[in-house]
Order: structure tokens, then sequence, then C-alpha cells
């Protein structure tokens, strides 16, 4: 089954594409649903192909040898994901993805993918605009990562969260994937913070009191 | 998985050993028929208690987190 063209308009990195280019993509992107939890594909198995979120969200994440899980990136509707392995000498995937929410992705085999490459310039010129903008979250967060302790790093979530005002809640295992740690750490630090009068836990909610507060531990400067 | 808006139980996780039961300051919970469940919701202070004390990590509370109004 070919894709959607209206569908594909809601991929960022296509919607401004010429229409014979999209109607090219359209011929080898093959729609799949996911459900909640259900795995897209493994780190280290051999790519089979690249995908277009149109709805629902996405965990991209590594495992541990200790078997901790760390999310890299949350992929949104309208991102395109696992375009790193079609450039490297072995198209191994470099993480795996599972499905959060229900999801319709859009998967275009790594060999269709390899000759839209060579054939379309637009769109690989489109596409080195996305490996910037991954490569700049991803020395961010490598950045957050080694600089930062957990309690910087929570600070900082819970700042980004309360003021985006978006997503269903976290429970401390999805904060702890998140930031790097495990729960047991979440929760000492949620509890030192509640301590401390810059927060408090009520029914369901994380609460946040004091935004200078926060704003300086997040920038370690406590 | 059993939800109570913020108290997620994953029954399938879930050991029945009732330690969250035994160590729940409000008597929230209870094991009925073979299930724990959340017996007196209104009474759950939110304390984080159960999900501390739970040996298989079957319980989580999900927050929602929001500036002071």
């Amino acid at each position: 089954m070919a894709g959607s063209l209206a569908d594909l308009k809601r991929i960022k990195v296509l919607k401004d594409l010429p229409s014979p280019t999209l109607a090219r993509i359209a011929e080898v992107a093959v729609p799949a649903h996911f459900s909640s939890g259900q795995l897209l594909f493994l780190a280290g198995e051999h790519c089979q192909a690249i995908y277009l979120l149109v709805s629902g969200h996405i965990a991209v994440y590594r495992i541990s040898p200790e078997g901790r899980r760390q999310i890299l990136s949350q992929i949104h509707p309208g991102e395109m994901f696992n375009v790193v392995p079609p450039f490297l000498p072995e198209p191994v995937n470099p993480a795996s993805a599972e499905a959060i929410t229900d999801v319709l992705v859009y998967a275009i085999r790594l060999e269709n993918f390899q000759r839209l490459l060579s054939e379309e310039h637009d769109f690989a010129l489109k596409l080195l605009s996305t490996f910037a903008l991954r490569l700049q979250h991803m020395t961010a967060l490598v950045e957050d990562l080694a600089l930062h302790s957990v309690r910087e790093r929570l600070a900082r979530f819970l700042l980004d969260h309360a003021d985006s005002g978006g997503f269903s809640g976290f429970t401390y295992d999805e904060m702890a994937e998140r930031l790097g740690t495990v729960r047991d750490v979440i929760g000492r630090c949620l509890r030192a913070m509640e301590g401390e009068g810059i927060l408090r836990r009520e029914r369901g909610q994380l609460i946040l009191l004091n935004r200078a507060r926060l704003e300086a531990i997040a920038l370690a400067d406590s | 998985m059993l939800n109570h808006d913020f108290l997620e139980i994953d029954q399938e996780k879930c050991s029945l050993c009732g330690t969250c039961v035994e160590n729940c300051p409000e008597d929230a919970l209870a094991i009925s028929q073979q299930v724990l469940v959340i017996e007196k919701p209104e009474a759950c202070t939110v304390c984080g208690f159960c999900e501390e004390t739970c040996p298989e990590g079957a319980i989580a509370i999900r927050y929602q987190i929001v500036w002071q109004q």
C-alpha cells in the first residue's frame, strides 16, 4: 500500500518538498500501526527501514549491560527517525524504539531510502538539516549527563515540563529513564526538594512552589 | 494495569505479598479476590510508601508536574 500524500505532508522534513519528490517518496512509504508498548526495532539489529511518525509518540533508548534503560530522545508526530543506519558502513540500528502510545508510522525500506537519497537531491539536503538538529540535541544531552548532577537535571526537567504544560505525567521510573539514573535516586531527590519547600506531592501532582530556587539548582548555583 | 488516576498497579508484577497493604498508613489498599486494589482512593495521601516498599516494583505513582496556582 503506497503512502498517503496528506500524511507525508505532516512530516516536517518533507512538507516543503516539490510534489514530484513527495510522490516518489509516497510510492515507497508503507503505513504501519503499532500499539502502545510495542517494539518497532532493536538496537544492534540490521536496519530494515527508516520511519516517519504521523501520530502518537515513540521513545528511542539504549539499555546498559546492567539492564538500565536510558531514553535518548522522544519522537513526536511529524518527525523522521532511524535515519542514521543508511549512512553507516554497517547499517545497524544504533538504538531501540518503542511505541509510548498507539502510533501510525510510515516505513521506507533501507534500499528504497538509499535510492531516494541518490536520486532526489532536495530530499537529501532536507535530511542534512535533520541530522544537524539531532546532533545538536545529542550534544546537549551528553553535556547534561556528563556535567550536571541528578538533582540539577531533575530541577531542569521539572521546570521544563511544568512550563510546557503538556504531557500526561511521569512515574519515578520514567523520570529516571530520561535523566540517566534509577528511581530510588529520583525519590530521594524529590523528598529532599519537598523538605526544602521547593515542591509538594499531592494526589498525583508534583506542585512546584519556588521557581527561583529550581532555576538556581538547575544552573548548579545552589 | 489498574489505574486510579495517579496510582498504577501492574497486576502481572504483583506477587500479592501484602507489604503495601500492611504499610499503607491510611489503609487505602487491600487484596480482594487475589487482586491488589485501591479500596479507599479518597484516603490516599500519595505518601509513596507503597511504591517504595513494593519488592516487585508493581506500584507506580504517576505525577503531573504543575506550578502552584
